[in-house]
């Protein structure tokens, strides 16, 4: 049987297991640039289903848009962006209350933010029952459910990733350190990125 | 300039400028119709990139130059 005890010469840190600690910047956290990195590729996705949006309604359309037939509810979706806009305020609030040390704070801020984001996805499948419309109606209704699915899938993850936030800070786990709440920093840029898509989303499908 | 992407707080402030810029161009959009608001935006995201753009280049020429 193999031994567990440091050798002769060396400290418990020198005993290293598993492979090399990663090279990273000293300017910015590994966990930070990839969450990074994997937005500025999300925003290429969106911009991709943008430019498709535009292409439809600009180029091979003629006539009106949208066409008729199709009416968008305008009311019932600018209420679910003043929820949604609602739920970056109460993350931000969550980690602001985590860096000044106050748990409480957090927790009844992850938990609204899980809140209102559960609230706007329930709203928005909701709509798409009552809409009178399906992805299979033109091209119209194709972008429409393409767009706004895109952004609700969005929502569905980043409400995942606060779950497990939520999990994490009843039992405890973080702390006012900058390293020590990272598990709600990242998830709380992520939803930011959401709201915002959400915010450009609605105004080009449903104002313009 | 700093990445808006690298801290909650930097990306909180994002959703507030955005939320704010869109507030005028969503109220044209319902009073006024869909033309008048979408001239709104584009003005909107001509100073935006304008303002941008000097930000950035203020922030460069504040920079150290990188090391030799």
């Amino acid at each position: 049987m193999e031994s567990a005890s440091v050798p002769v010469g060396q400290t418990a840190a020198d005993h290293h297991h598993g492979p090399p600690e990663a090279h990273q910047s000293s300017r910015i956290d590994r966990a930070t640039l990839g969450i990074l990195i994997f937005i500025v590729s999300e925003a290429m996705l969106f911009g991709a289903f943008f430019a498709s949006y535009f292409f439809l309604r600009v180029v091979s359309n003629e006539g009106p848009w949208p066409p008729e037939g199709f009416e968008l509810p305008v009311a019932i979706a600018g209420v679910n962006t003043a929820i949604l806009v609602s739920s970056s305020f109460t993350i931000h609030w969550a980690l602001e209350s985590i860096r000044k040390g106050n748990r409480r704070g957090l927790q009844l801020g992850l938990m609204a933010t899980w809140l209102l984001g559960a609230a706007f996805l329930f709203i928005q499948l909701n709509e798409y029952i009552h809409i009178g419309f399906s992805a299979r109606d033109g091209a119209f209704g194709s972008i429409f459910y393409g767009l706004t699915g895109l952004h609700g899938a969005h929502v569905f993850i980043g409400l995942l990733l606060l779950t497990f936030a939520n999990l994490r800070a009843f039992k405890g786990h973080f702390g006012p350190e900058a390293k020590s709440h990272l598990g709600v920093e990242l998830p709380g840029i992520y939803w930011h990125f959401v709201d915002v898509m959400w915010i450009v989303v609605f105004t080009v499908v449903y104002i313009l | 300039m700093d990445n808006p992407l690298r801290s909650e707080a930097a990306m909180f402030r994002v959703v507030v400028l955005v939320g704010i810029a869109a507030v005028p161009v969503i109220a044209l959009g319902l009073v006024a119709g869909a033309g008048w608001a979408l001239a709104a935006a584009v003005i909107e995201l001509v100073v935006a990139t304008v303002l941008l753009r000097r930000r950035s280049r203020a922030a460069r020429a504040q920079s150290p130059p990188p090391p030799t």
